[in-house]
């Protein structure tokens, strides 16, 4: 190959190339205009519009204080996603399980919840539960609700199960949406009533308290006179029947006193206040002394059989002492007899013999046998039910899932509990205390479904219309309406809700300031 | 297990009363253990003493919403299965059986055999069963069931509606309380006796009076006022009770006799079938104080009758025991100047064979005069002409002569007091009636048994030893003479006016 000569390459390049705009020069100048232009047009964005590009939005409200403090979260260049690259560069600061556990803890100084079953994971679903972002991803605004969770993102995980645990699913393998066919039926309804209280309130409905057929109904006069103007009705004498209704004993939690308002608190109502004997039972089955006179004092509910003992034997002395009752050789008569006269009043013994008073417990006992089973009125029995999770009347009956009643407090009870009615009002089986009286999800999944579902048939039939009092007939099937992902701190979501059920709705209340909007406008 | 609410509240309040009853099965429970509680009608059974049935607070609501706080607190049913641990009952229990004493084995068997039968609700098979008696038993007393029957059988029935009218007493178990006769039918299975109802033995004979249990005078009358109310006074079934305080009185003595008869024939039979099961001649059917007198000569030696008789001043029939003068006094029955009567009854002649069915027809007998006396109508007008006209015939009797005895002083007292009780109702002889009653009340002091006493002092002391017949008949005709006076000085209308001609000072004796 011969050798170019210098002739040669001066022939070939001109003596002044260097002077000449090459379409090399011409690209490098567009691009620099390009970027200058860009850079203008950038700036005076960021100066015209005050928006900052240095994060993708404003962070929401809750978190606003840290809006300038970005290495709160922001560890590194690792995006704080489980759902970002999974590629670690130590050398760039990309290390994306470091910046994980960061977030993490930086989330949990605050919000001190618990893991969702990370026991039962894979590696890399443990990974996604720690990663708070994921379901929590903030700068989307200042109004984003961090707590709105998509359906989809759940479906993610839970579409299937089986491939992020390392057993078997201990609930349903595959959820995907919320009907009978992709939820299923709600667990809790297909066992017995965890409840150990007799009752039946289809029985308590009735006007009086007895089938219509049946005489001896409860009147306003029977109640104790400080009880009566809770329960009168509008109009009701003494004579007429007690009528009681869903409201005269299940209160929403903190509902005000004419329990028709609300006021201006997302937590108000979420879940109904426990039943307490004291408040709900006592004015028609107060435990009366075993003499109950005009003054006697009922006995306190859910104590021990000692106390009752003292009770009941001050109730029949003092009784006796102030010549309310008759002691057992009292043969002093009102009118008198032929021969015997006016009878002999014996003097009041104020002593109650040891086979008095265990008489007189066993009167109550058997009254307490109305509504507890015999195992449950032992000293050892009543001293459990009174400690926290252990109540003889769950504070839940959906353990999986939670209701706001709140939410739906326009809506007529027997929407759900329609069982709990007079049977005559009633297509169901005959109602009693040992089934729980919850209407399964076909009673939800009317209002609650797709948004691309059509109003179904059902909702505008005049009875169904009534009875959701005008409501909007479509809300959110978003899993976060009913169900929480955190564990109270430093338990298993599974073990709390055996152990107790009424600290995991407590707990994730709090945790959870305000439910999802749930009505959209349509 | 699944129900019709109604019959879920009858179940879980199973019986009714026995759920009642139950207080007390069995043996004394542990501390916190209801283990004895719940024996006969798992997992329901309650109470018929809760708040909403029948154990509310007294005086609120009606009166069966708490007639058993009524019952427990006030009535001495209550209490008598309780008495029979007491002293008294002691005493008498071991006077019937000596090593009761010392044997509570043996002093069961003689509460068992002998007294549970009235003093508890117990049944025949409790009567019968052998060992210590149920201390259940004893705590509940004579409790809902002893007189409104078994509820089993009418637990739900009774909550309806159309539980009404007498049709509900026909075989479901629910004893008549409502009706004059049927109140009175169910008082006297205790309180006169009875060998056959309810499958039980209930005969306080003579061995039982001997041993120091009070003899039975029962009144329906009196015990009914006595009795705490626990119903409603006010109801249409008590205005039977109400409208007639001599209807009451008569159809209840009626029913006396019925019981007694019927107990009687009962007893002769027994004693026929079985010389040991019921002792005869039973003295208990025979007036106590015909034998029960004083033997000093003091009181034996008195001035002859006007009859030429020498009797003592108790009057009786010297010998002749009246057979169930507390029911036969003023009845058709009275025997007492029957002497051919008095023979035939007298206990060393009375014949169990001749006397069991003479004693059934009667008791059918005055059970039809105690049903024909219900039947009868009355008007306001015949109640009050009743009461007049009783009024006059014991005025007439005692101005004939004095009492023969205790039993009908009482008898002519409890007979007065029924008629100024009828003539109190009556608007236009409320006064008369009122007056009357307010006077009559010093008569009964004279029938005290200890008369000196405002109560008598010594209940064992059932004794008229001191009752004077001449006295009583002296003040009695003086009250009813200035009562009758009194009224007619008070300017009551002459045309209601009972005219009893003032003969006090002719017919007294000097």
């Amino acid at each position: 190959m011969a050798t170019e000569t210098g002739k040669e390459r001066s022939q070939r390049i001109q003596i002044d190339y260097y002077r000449r705009r090459t379409d090399l020069h011409r690209f490098r100048s567009l691009c620099v205009a390009i970027g200058l232009f860009g850079a203008l047009a950038y700036a005076a964005y960021v100066a015209l519009a005050g928006r900052s590009h240095a994060s993708t939005g404003p962070i929401a409200s809750v978190h606003a204080a840290f809006e300038n403090d970005c290495q709160q979260c922001h560890r590194d260049l690792t995006p704080i996603s489980s759902r970002g690259s999974k590629l670690s560069i130590g050398l760039l600061g990309i290390a994306p399980e470091t910046t994980v556990e960061h977030i993490e803890t930086a989330c949990q100084a605050c919000h001190q919840v618990g893991d969702h079953h990370r026991d039962t994971m894979n590696t890399e679903w443990q990974l996604a539960d720690r990663a708070c972002a994921d379901c929590h991803a903030d700068h989307q605004g200042r109004d984003h609700d961090l707590t709105a969770i998509s359906l989809q993102r759940c479906v993610s995980c839970h579409a299937d199960l089986a491939s992020g645990c390392v057993g078997t699913p201990s609930v349903r393998n595959s959820v995907v949406g919320f009907d009978k066919a992709t939820h299923g039926d709600f667990a809790s309804l297909n066992i017995e009533d965890p409840g150990r209280i007799k009752f039946d309130h289809a029985q308590h409905m009735m006007p009086g308290q007895v089938d219509t057929d049946n005489r001896g109904g409860f009147t306003i006069g029977q109640l104790p006179p400080l009880d009566r103007p809770r329960y009168r009705r509008e109009g009701q004498e003494d004579d007429d029947l007690v009528t009681l209704d869903c409201s005269s004993c299940h209160e929403m939690s903190g509902a005000p006193a004419d329990g028709k308002t609300l006021i201006a608190d997302g937590e108000l109502g979420r879940y109904i206040q426990p039943i307490a004997f004291d408040r709900h039972c006592a004015a028609c089955h107060s435990l009366n002394p075993d003499v109950a006179t005009e003054f006697s004092t009922p006995l306190p509910h859910a104590v021990t059989w000692d106390q009752v003992d003292l009770l009941l034997a001050a109730n029949r002395s003092g009784a006796q002492a102030l010549g309310l009752t008759r002691s057992a050789r009292d043969d002093s008569q009102s009118t008198p007899l032929p021969g015997v006269g006016l009878g002999r009043k014996s003097v009041a013994d104020a002593s109650m013999s040891q086979e008095d008073l265990a008489a007189a417990r066993q009167r109550v006992q058997v009254k307490c046998l109305q509504c507890h089973d015999q195992d449950s009125i032992t000293d050892e029995a009543i001293a459990r039910s009174t400690s926290p999770g252990n109540e003889l009347i769950p504070s839940r009956w959906l353990r999986h899932g939670l209701y706001d009643h709140a939410a739906h407090r326009k809506i007529d009870c027997r929407y759900c509990h329609r069982a709990a009615y007079p049977r005559d009002e009633a297509s169901g089986a005959p109602n009693d205390h040992e089934r729980v009286m919850i209407a399964g999800i076909d009673s939800c999944i009317w209002c609650h479904r797709s948004e691309e579902l059509p109003t179904p048939l059902a909702l505008t039939d005049a009875v169904t219309a009534r009875l959701i009092d005008g409501q909007p007939t479509w809300a959110s099937d978003q899993c976060t309406l009913c169900h929480r992902y955190h564990t109270p701190h430093g338990r298993s979501q599974r073990h709390a809700e055996e152990v107790n059920m009424s600290d995991l709705a407590a707990e994730s209340a709090t945790n959870f300031a305000s439910p999802p909007t749930t009505e959209p406008s349509r | 297990m699944k129900h019709e609410p109604s019959v879920r509240i009858v179940l879980g309040c199973v019986l009714l009363c026995h759920g009642f009853a139950a207080s007390g099965q069995s043996q004394e429970p542990p501390n916190g253990s209801a283990t004895d509680v719940e024996t006969r009608a798992a997992p329901w059974r309650i109470s018929c003493a809760t708040t909403t049935c029948h154990g509310a607070i007294e005086g609120r609501g009606p009166a069966w919403n708490h007639s058993v706080s009524t019952w427990l607190a006030h009535d001495p049913h209550a209490h008598a299965g309780r008495l029979l641990r007491d002293p008294d009952s002691r005493r008498i229990v071991e006077r019937l059986a000596v090593n009761a004493a010392n044997d509570l084995k043996v002093y069961d068997h003689v509460l068992k055999t002998r007294c549970i039968s009235c003093h508890t609700s117990a049944t025949a098979k409790d009567c019968q069963s052998s060992g210590a008696i149920d201390s259940g038993l004893v705590r509940r007393g004579v409790h809902c069931e002893s007189c409104h029957g078994e509820a089993e059988n009418w637990l739900e029935l009774h909550l309806r509606t159309d539980w009404t009218g007498p049709q509900r007493f026909v075989s479901t178990g629910m004893r008549d309380t409502e009706s004059i006769i049927g109140r009175a039918s169910t008082c006297v299975r205790c309180h006169v006796g009875s060998r056959s109802e309810d499958g039980v033995i209930r005969d306080m004979n003579h061995d039982l009076i001997a041993a120091g249990h009070p003899a039975l005078r029962f009144d329906l009358l009196l015990y009914n006022e006595n009795l705490p109310k626990h119903w409603d006074v006010q109801s249409k079934s008590e205005r039977g009770f109400s409208r007639s305080a001599l209807r009451v009185r008569q159809v209840g003595r009626a029913i006396n006799l019925v019981a007694a008869a019927s107990l009687a024939s009962e007893r002769a039979d027994d004693h026929l079938s079985d010389r040991s099961a019921a002792p005869w001649p039973e003295f208990s059917d025979y007036d106590c104080f015909a034998c029960h007198q004083s033997l000093s000569m003091r009181e034996y030696l008195l001035p002859p009758r006007s009859d030429g008789t020498r009797k003592t001043p108790l009057h009786v029939s010297d010998g002749l025991p009246v057979w169930n003068s507390w029911h036969t006094v003023g009845n058709e029955l009275e025997m007492r100047e029957n002497r051919r009567a008095l023979e035939v009854l007298s206990p060393h002649r009375s014949d169990p064979a001749k006397i069991a069915p003479l004693a059934k027809q009667i008791a059918e007998r005055f059970l039809r005069k105690a049903t024909e006396r219900m039947a009868a109508a009355e008007s306001d007008a015949a109640i009050r002409k009743t009461a007049e006209r009783t009024v006059q015939a014991v005025q007439r009797d005692l101005q004939a002569s004095a009492p023969h005895d205790w039993q009908q002083a009482a008898i002519q007292y409890l007979d007065l007091d029924a008629a100024a009780r009828d003539l109190q109702r009556s608007q236009e002889t409320e006064r008369l009636g009122r007056s009357l009653a307010q006077s009559l009340a010093r008569i009964e002091r004279l029938l005290r048994f200890d008369s000196h006493d405002e109560v008598a002092a010594d209940m064992q002391r059932q004794s008229p030893a001191h009752f004077d017949p001449s006295a009583f008949r002296v003040n009695l005709l003086r009250l009813l003479n200035e009562w009758n006076r009194g009224e007619l000085r008070a300017g009551r209308d002459d045309e209601h006016a009972t005219t009893i001609p003032d003969s006090s000072s002719a017919a007294l004796p000097r």
